[in-house]
């Protein structure tokens, strides 16, 4: 019966799932702006640490380039499901699975939801449960993850970007692709776990050594 | 073929993992290195005073936090905040300041006469002509201030613009915490950004004296 209902999500429209993905992460970005970092919470986080002039230049500038954001946001989620797309695709033709690279990329797409809940669970727990006064309330604040089971003062700042990476909904992004997955290449769930979360894995932890990489030279 | 390109796409993401891994590491124990010496005042007679002469770390008052800053004289942000520091007499009287540049000397000198500077006894004006700030702090950005404390223990490090009172209340929280630690110290504490968790924050020091 679970079958049967995963294929016909699988028939959802991949355009669609995309302009769900853009209208759901804009509404989410213009929250962000109006709801949580507004000018007068961003005032009392940096009020006594920079002086007035530079603080009016600082809010100044993100008001201007507000519109920048919502253009980075929207690149973001194609490029993003695109790398993982194209890690998974290595992962499956080397298995000697032949799945198409526009399915993969779809499965990806419904992955994405994942991380919209978890974005979306994130600002609404600042919101309702942390209310933070200034951004400095903010640190430290990464559940589900390993970074979040640690005190992160007492750990290195190298070592932050890994173990925040490491969480909870990474692997529900990788049971959700594999389920996809599992439906275009008709074979059993374990066997396509393993190669999602094997290439997925890899070329995420790719992405964290060039991240790391680039913290580090400026440090 | 597309096997094939699978395969070549796997082997130079394990190439580029190898090196990026290896430069981490490398980079990981020098920043540990840097943290260790930097945790406490280091010497600082490899920058030299205008005149040529090597800096003498015995002309720091020892009953002043010191407090270090790289600069450039370009900057605005640099500019602003040793204004706003020189504005600001409480600080001036408890601090030696040390004023460290790469840049040419003669721009040093406009810097100094601008501002002042000879007038301060406690505030010396470095210039780093061997470009060694950022061997012994691990950065080379500007303006960037480290905060030491009377008996030369590191308090906290600002990366980028930061105001003087904040500067000054660093240094005045950290005198009281160590007697005892009271809420509202403790919310100061707070407002204040130490770094990333790398250069930590007086709590150690608290540690180590309780121990």
């Amino acid at each position: 019966m679970r079958q049967t209902a995963i294929s016909r999500i699988t028939r959802i429209d991949g355009w669609v799932l995309f302009y769900i993905l853009l209208i759901m992460y804009a509404l989410y970005q213009f929250g962000m702006n109006n709801a949580l970092l507004t000018k007068d919470f961003i005032v009392r986080s940096y009020e006594e640490l920079l002086p007035a002039n530079t603080l009016t230049g600082f809010i100044h500038f993100r008001e201007r380039f507000e519109w920048a954001g919502y253009v980075i946001m929207f690149s973001m989620i194609p490029i993003k499901v695109s790398y993982s797309a194209i890690c998974i695709n290595t992962g499956t033709l080397l298995a000697g699975y032949d799945v198409r690279f526009t399915r993969i990329f779809k499965a990806g797409l419904f992955g994405e939801f994942v991380f919209l809940f978890a974005t979306l669970f994130q600002f609404a727990w600042i919101l309702t449960v942390l209310r933070p006064e200034v951004i400095q309330d903010l640190e430290g604040f990464y559940p589900l993850s390993l970074l979040g089971l640690l005190n992160s003062e007492s750990v290195p700042g190298w070592i932050h970007l890994p173990l925040q990476k490491l969480n909870l909904f990474e692997l529900g992004y990788v049971v959700v692709v594999s389920e996809i997955l599992k439906v275009y290449t008709r074979t059993d769930f374990r066997k396509i776990f393993i190669i999602v979360a094997i290439s997925y894995g890899f070329g995420l932890l790719l992405l964290i050594a060039v991240a790391m990489f680039l913290t580090l030279q400026t440090m | 073929m597309r096997r094939t390109v699978a395969l070549l796409i796997v082997i130079l993401a394990v190439l580029i993992l190898g090196i990026l891994g290896y430069q981490i590491g490398h980079r990981i124990v020098l920043n540990a290195e840097i943290q260790q010496r930097i945790r406490t005042l280091p010497g600082l007679e490899v920058f030299s005073h205008l005149n040529g002469e090597r800096f003498d770390m015995s002309a720091l008052d020892p009953h002043r936090a010191v407090v270090i800053m790289h600069f450039h004289s370009d900057c605005a942000f640099c500019k602003v905040q040793v204004e706003d520091v020189l504005n600001h007499p409480e600080l001036i009287a408890s601090t030696s300041w040390v004023l460290i540049s790469s840049e040419q000397v003669d721009s040093l000198r406009v810097f100094e006469q601008k501002n002042q500077l000879g007038a301060y006894p406690f505030i010396f004006l470095l210039h780093d002509d061997q470009r060694k700030f950022p061997e012994l702090f691990g950065t080379g950005l500007f303006p960037v201030t480290y905060i030491y404390n009377r008996n030369t223990r590191l308090i906290t490090n600002f990366r980028g613009q930061v105001k003087a009172s904040a500067i000054y209340r660093a240094i005045t929280a950290q005198d009281d915490t160590v007697r005892s630690r009271s809420e509202s110290e403790a919310t100061i504490y707070r407002r204040i950004p130490a770094s990333r968790g790398d250069i930590p924050a007086v709590d150690a020091d608290l540690a180590e004296q309780i121990h």
